[in-house]
C-alpha cells in the first residue's frame, strides 16, 4: 500500500472511496466503478494515476472535482471535502478531450475559464502573456480556438488550469496529441511547478510519461487499488535486473552452457552471434557462467545490466491480478 | 458572482458569434431603414372628418325642412346639391306608408354618415357654397370674414374658408376642430392622406400597427428564430469535455443551470433592443410620438421567449440534443394551443352561449335570455330547469353565430304585465350604415310566449317600456313613440285581404305607432341611452354627455324636462328610479344624481380594471345595481343616497341582473342558475340548474389544465396594454359604431378583459418550476 504519510501533508485523502454507477428502469443496473479505493498524495508531490481503460480513474478524479458524487468512502482534497467549492477553487483541471468554446479566442478563454476561477478580468490579463510564453502560445492568443490544432488545445487547456494558481493541478491526458518537443515542454512546466509546491495528480496512458515526471504512481484496475508507492519502488518489486550478454562461439556450446540456468532468454542474431538475457540470483553464479564460456572458447562481445520499466512493473502487476 | 456574470458576459459573446444573429439583426436594421423615411405632414384640413360631423341626421333634416328657403345656409345648401343627392336625401325622409302602419320588412335607402360626409365635402369645395345673403344672419369671426373677402383665394382657401362658414352656420351639427389633417409621407412626398381621422386617432391606427409589427416579427420570428439559435446552448454545455471544465470551477451547479438559461436570453434581449429600439426612435424623431412604454416590450418579449426556452433548456439539460430540445418545445406549443382551444372552444359555444346575460321577472314567470341570445322561462318542474320560448329564426345567422353578430346590442325582452305578454325589439343583423327603423315583436302566454311581429318602428328606438297605464313607450330617436299595435281581429283581416289579392293590394294602413312627445325636435344619436321611472314615468336620455328629463304630462305627452351636461362623452349605462338618476360611465366613474335638481349627490369610483355594463334600479327606487363586464356587483342606497359596501355572492362572476316588481335584486351566477335578493340582500329565493358534465370537465380538468399551463399568448395582450392602456377590448360588432363621438363605445358590447395580472404571474410559476426542475436534475446528476 501507500506511503506512509503525515495526514496533514495529504493534499488528497481518499479512504475506503466506493463509486456505483446505476442505470437503466429505476436505477436497477448497477456497475461498481470504484471499490473501497484508499490513497494519499502528499503536497508538491507530482503523482501519476496508473491503470487500464475501464479502471475507475476517471471516475476517481471526478469524484476528487465534485463532478461525481461518491457513493461511500470518505474523500478530501486539501483538507476539505472533495467537490466543495472551497476546494475546487484551490484546483485547477485540464479533462481528457475537454472542449473549449469554440466561439473564444485563445485570450478569451483564459479571461473567461480565469473569471470562473474567480479572477479579475484585469488580473487575467496580468498574468495572461506570460501563461502563453509558458505553454508555448505565444502570439496565437487572438486566434479562434475553433482553429487551434489538437495540441494547441491541450496547451491552452493546461494554461487555464493553472492560471490562478492552484495547490493541486488535475490532469487527465495533458500530453494527448502533443509533439516530443510540447511533450517535453509540457514535462518542464510541471517540474516548474512541483518545484514551486504545486501538487500534481497526472492520469496518462502514456507509461513512459508517467515515469519521467512522476515520482509516486497508484495503480487501479477494476476500482481498487493495486499498487501505490514510489516509480522506483515498483520497479524494485519485480526483482533484479536483466543480465544481457552478446556472445559469439559455436551454438552447441553456448547452449549447454546456459541450459542449467533458470529465467534465460537466447535468441540469435547472426552467424555465431547469439543474445542472452538472463535474470541473475547471485554474482557467483554469474561469474561461474563466465568461465565456463571463456572455457568453451565463447567471446564475450558485450555484457550490461538492463534497468527495469515502469510499463513492466505496471503489466507485471495488472497481468497479475487478472 | 464574477464566475456567473462571466457565463453572461460569454453569452453574449456567442451570440454576437451566430451568424444567424448577425442575419436578424440586418434584417432589422434594414426594416427600420426602410420605415425611417416615412413621416407625416401636418396641414390645415381642408375637408369636413366624420368625427366633426356631430349629428348628421339632425344636419340632414334640418338641410331638407329648408329646402325651399335658399336665404338660409340651409336652404342654400339644399339649392347645392345635385339632384340625385336631393333625391337620396329625399327618400331618406318620406315616410313609408307600409311602415307607419306597422308592417314588417320593409327597408328604404337610407344616409350614411359616411355618405353625409361625403356630400358636405362635396359642397365644401364650391365656391359659390358662400352667399352673402344665406350667410346674412350668421355671425362670422375675423378670420372667416377675411378669407370670404379675399379677391383671389386658391381651391385651398375656399375648402379652409367652407369649412369655416359650416362651422358658424350649424353649431349644433358640424363642430370643426382646429386639429390639422395628416397626410403620410415618404421621403417627403405625400403618399396617402390627408386622411379622415383626428391625429389621436391616428395615433390610435400608429399603435396597432407598431403592436402588429412587434407582434410579428419579435413575437413569433423573434422567438421562433431565437429558439432554433439558442436550442444547443444547453446541450452543449453539459457535453462532457465542456461541463466537466465548468464544474470543476468553484460555481454552483444551480446557479449555472440557470446562468446559462438567463445567457441564452442574449440572443432575443439584443433582437428585441434593435427593434423595439429602432421602433421607438423613429417614431420619436420622424413622428413625434415619443412612446417611452414601448420599451417595456424589450422585458416583455424576452419574458415570453424565455418560457419557450425554459422547456428547451430542461429538454436540452436531460437528453444533451438540440434536435429534442426543439422538438420538445414544438410539443410543448402543441399542448398549450391544444388547451387553449379546447377551453376557448367550451367558454365560447357552451359556457357563454349558455349563461344568462339578462333576467327578465315577469310576475310570477321569471325569463332570461342566455349568451346566445334565447329567451328561456324557468320551468320549476320536476326537471327544474329554463325552457326555450319566443324563439327567433335569424335567416342567414347560424345560431352559434348569433352570439359574436348581436354582441353589441342588448336583446332584453320587457314584460308587458297588462297584456301579459312579452315585448322586444327584434334583433337584426347589423347595417353598417345607420341604425334604422326596428321590428317589435311580441309573445304572450295563451300562445306559449310563440314569437310574433307587431310592427315595425318609423324610426330607431332606444328602449322599450310599459308605463303605469299599461302604454308600451319607445322613446325613439327623433320622438317617443306609443305602441297602438292591431287586435287579432285587425290582423286576421289584413291578412285576409293580402291573401285574397295575392299581395297585389296591401291592407288598409293603420298607424301601428302614435306619436307622445311634444316640444322642440330631437334626434339623438346613435350612442344615446335612456332609463324609464316604473314609478312616475320619466323617461331619461343620455347623449354626447348631455342628461335630458322628459317628464309625463297628465294628457299622455312627454315634454322636456330639466337638462344637464354631465362634460363627460364616455359611453354610459344608466338607470332611473325613485329620486335619482345613477350614471356609470366607462371611466369607472358613477354618477348619483338628484332627479328634480339634476344635481351629482354622490359618486363613486369603480376599481380600475372594472367596465360598467348594465345598470338596473328597483322600481321603487330605493336600490340601484351596477353590474360590470367583470361580474361585479356595485349597490347605490336610494334612500342613504350613497355607494354601499353589501356584496352578494356572485361577486366576480356575476353575468346579469335585474329587479322585480317586489323590488328583489336578482342576480345570475356567471351559468345558468340565479339567486333573489331582498333589499337588504338576503338571499330569498334562486333558480338552480344541475350542472351538467360538461360543466365537471370545464372545472375539474380543462379549466385547472389550463390555468397550471402558461399563457404565453396572454403576453400579447400585455404589448397591447402598455401601448394602448386599455384593459379590455370590446368584441364584436357594436351595431351603433356611428355614432360620430370619438373615443365613446357601446358598453353593452361583449368585452374580453385583458388579464395580464395572472397571465404574469402564470408564466412566471411556469418558467419557475421548469427551471426548479433543471436545477434540482443538474445538483443530483452525475456527470
Amino acid at each position: 500500500m501507500g506511503v506512509a504519510v503525515n495526514s496533514s501533508d495529504a493534499v488528497i485523502e481518499v479512504t475506503d472511496l466506493t463509486k456505483v454507477y446505476r442505470s437503466g428502469l429505476f436505477g436497477s443496473k448497477k456497475l461498481k466503478a470504484l471499490d473501497g479505493v484508499s490513497l494519499k498524495v502528499q503536497r508538491g508531490q507530482i503523482y501519476g494515476l496508473l491503470g487500464p481503460n475501464g479502471a475507475g480513474k476517471t471516475t476517481l478524479i471526478k469524484i476528487l472535482l465534485g463532478i461525481c458524487r461518491k457513493t461511500a468512502g470518505h474523500a478530501t482534497v486539501l483538507g476539505q471535502p472533495a467537490g466543495s467549492r472551497s476546494a475546487r477553487q484551490e484546483i485547477g483541471y485540464l479533462p481528457e478531450n475537454h472542449r473549449i468554446p469554440r466561439h473564444l479566442t485563445g485570450d478569451t478563454a483564459l479571461e473567461y475559464y480565469g473569471s470562473l476561477s474567480g479572477l479579475s478580468v484585469s488580473e487575467v490579463r496580468k498574468r495572461r502573456p506570460k501563461l502563453l510564453e509558458l505553454v508555448g502560445l505565444t502570439g496565437r492568443g487572438r486566434e479562434r480556438v475553433s482553429g487551434y490544432s489538437k495540441g494547441m488545445l491541450q496547451r491552452l487547456g493546461l494554461a487555464q488550469a493553472i492560471i490562478h494558481n492552484p495547490s493541486l493541478v488535475v490532469l487527465d491526458e495533458p500530453t494527448d496529441g502533443v509533439d516530443p518537443v510540447g511533450r517535453k515542454e509540457i514535462r518542464e512546466v510541471l517540474k516548474n511547478l512541483a518545484t514551486q509546491g504545486t501538487t500534481i495528480f497526472l492520469n496518462s496512458h502514456l507509461l513512459q510519461e508517467i515515469e519521467l515526471v512522476c515520482e509516486n504512481v497508484a495503480i487501479l484496475t477494476k476500482g481498487k487499488v493495486r499498487r501505490t508507492g514510489s516509480v522506483r519502488q515498483l520497479k524494485q518489486e519485480l526483482g533484479d535486473a536483466p543480465v544481457l550478454l552478446q556472445l559469439e562461439g559455436a551454438e552447441s556450446e553456448i547452449r549447454r552452457i546456459v541450459a542449467g540456468l533458470s529465467q534465460v532468454g537466447i535468441r540469435k542474431s547472426g552467424e555465431r552471434l547469439f543474445e542472452v538475457e538472463w535474470r541473475v540470483t547471485s554474482q557467483k553464479t554469474l561469474d561461474g557462467v563466465i568461465d565456463q564460456l571463456r572455457a568453451a572458447d565463447v567471446s564475450i562481445w558485450r555484457m550490461a545490466r538492463r534497468e527495469l520499466t515502469l510499463e513492466e512493473a505496471f503489466l507485471s502487476i495488472v497481468g497479475g491480478q487478472d | 458572482m464574477r464566475a456567473y456574470i462571466a457565463i453572461l458576459k460569454d453569452s453574449f459573446r456567442e451570440a454576437m458569434a451566430s451568424r444567424v444573429l448577425w442575419i436578424a439583426l440586418i434584417g432589422i436594421s434594414l426594416l427600420l431603414i426602410a420605415l425611417a423615411p416615412f413621416g407625416l405632414l401636418y396641414d390645415r384640413s381642408l375637408q369636413l372628418r366624420q368625427t366633426e360631423l356631430t349629428n348628421y341626421e339632425a344636419f340632414a333634416q334640418a338641410i331638407r325642412e329648408n329646402s325651399s328657403n335658399p336665404s338660409t345656409p340651409a336652404g342654400h345648401l339644399w339649392s347645392l346639391m345635385s339632384e340625385s343627392q336631393r333625391k337620396d336625401m329625399e327618400e331618406w325622409f318620406s315616410a313609408d306608408d307600409t311602415e307607419a302602419a306597422g308592417n314588417p320588412g320593409q327597408s328604404r335607402k337610407r344616409i350614411s354618415k359616411n355618405g353625409m360626409t361625403r356630400l358636405l365635402n362635396d359642397l365644401i369645395t364650391r365656391p359659390e357654397f358662400y352667399n352673402e345673403q344665406a350667410w346674412a344672419a350668421v355671425k362670422l369671426d375675423d378670420d372667416t370674414k377675411l378669407l370670404v373677402e379675399s379677391k383671389s383665394p386658391t381651391e385651398g382657401d375656399i375648402a379652409f374658408r367652407n369649412l369655416r362658414l359650416m362651422n358658424a352656420a350649424f353649431p349644433r351639427f358640424v363642430s370643426i376642430r382646429q386639429e390639422p389633417a395628416i397626410s403620410l409621407t415618404y421621403m417627403g412626398t405625400s403618399i396617402a392622406g390627408p386622411f379622415d381621422a383626428m391625429p389621436t386617432q391616428f395615433s390610435q391606427t400608429t399603435d396597432q400597427v407598431i403592436i402588429t409589427v412587434l407582434s410579428l416579427f419579435l413575437g413569433f420570428f423573434g422567438v421562433f428564430a431565437s429558439l432554433l439559435v439558442t436550442a444547443t446552448v444547453i446541450p452543449r454545455t453539459f457535453e462532457p469535455g465542456e461541463i466537466s471544465l465548468l464544474l470543476s470551477k468553484p460555481v454552483n451547479r444551480s446557479f449555472l443551470f440557470i446562468t446559462k438559461f438567463l445567457g441564452g436570453c442574449a440572443f432575443t434581449t439584443l433582437c428585441a433592443v434593435l427593434l423595439v429600439g429602432g421602433v421607438w426612435f423613429l417614431l420619436g424623431v420622424r413622428l413625434n410620438f415619443w412612446r417611452h412604454e414601448l420599451l417595456w416590450c424589450i422585458p416583455i418579449y424576452v419574458f415570453l421567449f424565455a418560457i419557450y426556452f425554459a422547456v428547451s433548456a430542461v429538454s436540452g439539460l436531460i437528453w444533451r440534443n438540440a434536435i429534442v430540445s426543439l422538438i420538445m418545445v414544438v410539443l410543448f406549443w402543441g399542448v398549450l394551443i391544444s388547451a387553449g382551444i379546447t377551453k376557448g372552444f367550451i367558454d365560447e359555444n357552451v359556457l357563454k352561449a349558455s349563461r344568462i346575460v339578462e333576467i327578465v321577472p315577469a310576475g310570477e314567470d321569471v325569463f332570461v335570455v342566455n349568451g346566445s341570445r334565447g329567451v328561456l322561462r324557468w320551468d320549476a318542474g320536476a326537471e327544474a330547469q329554463w325552457q326555450p320560448v319566443f324563439r327567433q329564426d335569424i335567416q342567414g345567422v347560424p345560431a352559434f353565430l348569433q352570439r359574436f353578430i348581436f354582441a353589441g346590442r342588448r336583446y332584453r325582452p320587457t314584460w308587458d304585465p297588462a297584456g301579459k305578454r312579452l315585448l322586444a325589439v327584434r334583433m337584426e343583423p347589423a347595417r353598417t350604415a345607420a341604425m334604422g327603423s326596428s321590428t317589435i315583436v311580441s309573445g304572450n302566454a295563451d300562445g306559449s310566449y310563440e314569437q310574433q311581429i307587431e310592427g315595425t318602428t318609423p324610426d330607431g328606438v332606444l328602449g322599450l317600456f310599459v308605463d303605469t297605464k299599461g302604454r308600451v313607450v319607445m322613446p325613439g330617436r327623433r320622438t317617443f313613440y306609443q305602441f297602438l299595435g292591431q287586435s287579432d281581429q285587425e290582423k286576421k283581416t289584413d291578412q285576409f285581404i293580402k291573401n285574397l289579392f295575392g299581395g297585389m293590394v296591401k291592407p288598409g294602413a293603420k298607424k301601428a305607432f302614435g306619436e307622445i312627445y311634444e316640444g322642440e325636435s330631437v334626434v339623438w344619436s346613435a350612442s344615446a341611452v335612456c332609463a324609464f321611472d316604473a314609478i312616475d314615468n320619466t323617461i331619461v336620455v343620455l347623449d354626447g354627455g348631455k342628461l335630458n328629463c322628459f317628464d309625463l304630462r297628465d294628457d299622455g305627452k312627454y315634454v322636456a324636462g330639466p337638462i344637464r351636461d354631465l362634460e363627460s362623452e364616455d359611453a354610459a349605462v344608466m338607470a332611473v328610479g325613485g329620486k335619482h338618476v345613477v350614471v356609470a360611465l366607462a371611466s369607472g366613474k358613477l354618477l348619483a344624481i338628484d332627479k328634480s335638481t339634476l344635481e351629482t349627490v354622490a359618486e363613486f369610483s369603480l376599481a380600475a380594471d372594472q367596465v360598467p355594463r348594465v345598470l338596473e334600479s328597483a322600481p321603487d327606487g330605493r336600490l340601484f345595481a351596477v353590474l360590470t363586464h367583470q361580474g361585479s356587483v356595485r349597490l347605490f342606497s336610494g334612500p342613504e343616497a350613497k355607494f354601499v359596501d353589501q356584496q352578494v355572492d356572485e361577486e366576480g362572476v356575476a353575468a346579469a341582473i335585474a329587479f322585480d316588481a317586489s323590488n328583489r335584486l336578482l342576480v345570475s351566477d356567471g351559468r345558468e342558475s340565479l339567486t333573489i335578493y331582498d333589499e337588504n340582500l338576503n338571499e330569498v329565493g334562486s333558480h338552480r340548474v344541475r350542472s351538467s358534465f360538461i360543466y365537471y370537465a370545464y372545472d375539474y380538468l380543462v379549466n385547472p389544465i389550463y390555468h397550471i399551463l402558461p399563457r404565453p399568448s396572454d403576453l400579447d395582450n400585455a404589448v397591447t396594454y402598455l401601448v394602448t392602456g386599455e384593459k379590455s377590448v370590446a368584441i364584436g360588432d357594436d351595431g351603433n359604431n356611428n355614432n360620430g363621438s370619438m373615443g365613446r363605445e357601446n358598453l353593452q358590447q361583449d368585452r374580453i378583459t385583458f388579464d395580464i395580472r395572472n397571465a404574469v404571474i402564470s408564466n412566471v410559476a411556469f418558467i419557475v418550476v421548469v427551471l426548479g426542475f433543471g436545477c434540482l436534475y443538474v445538483a443530483r446528476s452525475d456527470f
